[in-house]
């Protein structure tokens, strides 16, 4: 499945041809509404990101996992990782929306990271509720994948490439009965004063275990209070949210954000109300690998959508 | 007179002799009977126990996935259970116990001990 901004020969699109043109003006649009300026006072970061650039993710590798829907998922992280070396174009860096493990080993954390090494990016994590299950709720997480993003609270951050703001989110800590994934006061107040300083024309991408929109509240799918940093995000004219949790592909675009979510590539789930459970589901052993796979994101000039593309580790 | 009776806090096995203490060790045995109490589909069952005090619940994950049981004032919680795992409770005190999946939470239970 993939999503693209083809838009054909109509107004928006003649716009985009401008911007490769190279005719001394950029064109961006925010909110439906064309604005330019001058290339002669943009930052380096932004030339940069007028060339383009793209990233990989990676989700619920689960390493760990020994159940008949995958016996060996460090096998099919593999097969993933061999397919990120095998792009025609070099990703930019890599991220890892989370469920690394199953459980929080150290052995498992091991074999993931003696995998992923092998794909030769830099690699940014956030954690799902299976990698914050040891004796220290998330010390272990935090002491191998913390320090290098300088992580706050239970391990989020932010980054910028080419003129993009990445921000990183834990949605799957200190989560409260009867409720779907959480984040947290302290969090959204960090996210507040994060976002505080950006230009609204700066493309953001947000990334979090949960989705961080309600696509099952039956089955806990969604993240509580991922309104209010919906809400921080709804100045900017491009913002892209990836997750991963429920190891199927799902979209929505609402106004000025598209949500998506990633393949896993240990087992698939079902979708939403055609199981008893959202437990792992079993395929034919020839069809796994067609319900597996890996996300590139192409980050083009301009606020137009991020495009989106998914593929499966082998058609079945 | 059956241990029901009994305000919490009072020890009628000692007290009493013989005949109420083998009439709770039975209730014991019989509520504990029932262990191990599974965690299948994402559910607890059954999502509410009632038992006496001193009973030992054992739970028992029989999904493919992870759960946990966090007692929501954390009086008591198991590590993640992984298929199959077990987590056990002696609950020595009356009252009501309300939990839920720590990898999960929409998914809760109760334990309710009677005096």
């Amino acid at each position: 499945m993939a999503q693209d901004d083809k838009d054909g020969l109509d107004r928006r699109g003649a716009l985009e041809c401008m911007i490769w043109a190279g005719t001394g003006v950029l064109w961006t649009m925010a909110g439906g509404v064309p604005r330019s300026s001058s290339l002669l006072g943009i930052s380096a970061a932004s030339a940069q990101a007028a060339q383009g650039f793209s990233f990989l993710q990676i989700s619920d590798s689960h390493i760990g996992f020994k159940q008949p829907a995958n016996p060996n998922p460090l096998a099919t992280l593999d097969e993933a990782i061999a397919k990120v070396g095998a792009l025609a174009s070099k990703p930019a860096f890599m991220i890892h929306t989370g469920d690394i493990t199953h459980l929080s080993k150290p052995e498992e954390f091991d074999n993931a990271d003696g995998a992923i090494v092998k794909a030769r990016l830099d690699t940014y994590y956030v954690p799902g509720e299976h990698d914050i299950v040891d004796e220290g709720r998330g010390k272990a997480y935090l002491e191998r994948y913390g320090k290098r993003t300088q992580a706050k609270g239970t391990g989020w951050y932010s980054f910028d490439h080419a003129g993009v703001h990445f921000v990183g989110l834990v949605n799957v800590a200190d989560l409260k009965s009867g409720g779907m994934g959480a984040l947290g006061e302290a969090q959204l107040a960090w996210l507040a004063d994060d976002l505080e300083a950006k230009t609204a024309s700066t493309p953001i991408v947000l990334f979090a275990h949960i989705p961080l929109w309600t696509v099952s509240a039956d089955w806990g799918w969604g993240t509580d209070d991922a309104a209010r940093a919906l809400d921080l995000v709804r100045r900017f004219g491009s913002v892209t949210v990836l997750n991963g949790h429920i190891h199927q592909i799902m979209q929505k675009v609402e106004g000025t954000v598209t949500f998506h979510t990633a393949r896993s590539t240990a087992f698939p789930q079902p979708a939403p109300g055609t199981a008893p459970s959202p437990g792992p589901m079993r395929v034919p052993d020839d069809r796994l690998r067609g319900v597996l796979g890996i996300t590139e994101v192409m980050v083009k000039p301009g606020s137009q959508p991020l495009a989106i593309t998914d593929s499966v580790l082998a058609k079945a | 007179v059956s241990a029901e009776t009994e305000p919490a806090g009072t020890e009628p096995a000692r007290l009493r002799g013989g005949r109420v203490g083998v009439l709770r060790r039975l209730r014991r045995r019989r509520a504990a009977g029932r262990n191990p109490h599974p965690i299948d589909n994402f559910t607890f069952k059954p999502d509410i126990i009632t038992v006496p005090v001193g009973t030992r619940i054992v739970w028992q994950n029989d999904d493919d996935i992870p759960h946990s049981i966090i007692e929501t004032q954390d009086k008591f919680h198991s590590p993640a259970l992984d298929t199959e795992d077990k987590y056990a409770f002696t609950f020595a005190a009356a009252g009501t116990f309300d939990y839920f999946c720590g990898l999960h939470p929409h998914m809760k239970g109760k334990v309710v001990v009677t005096p």
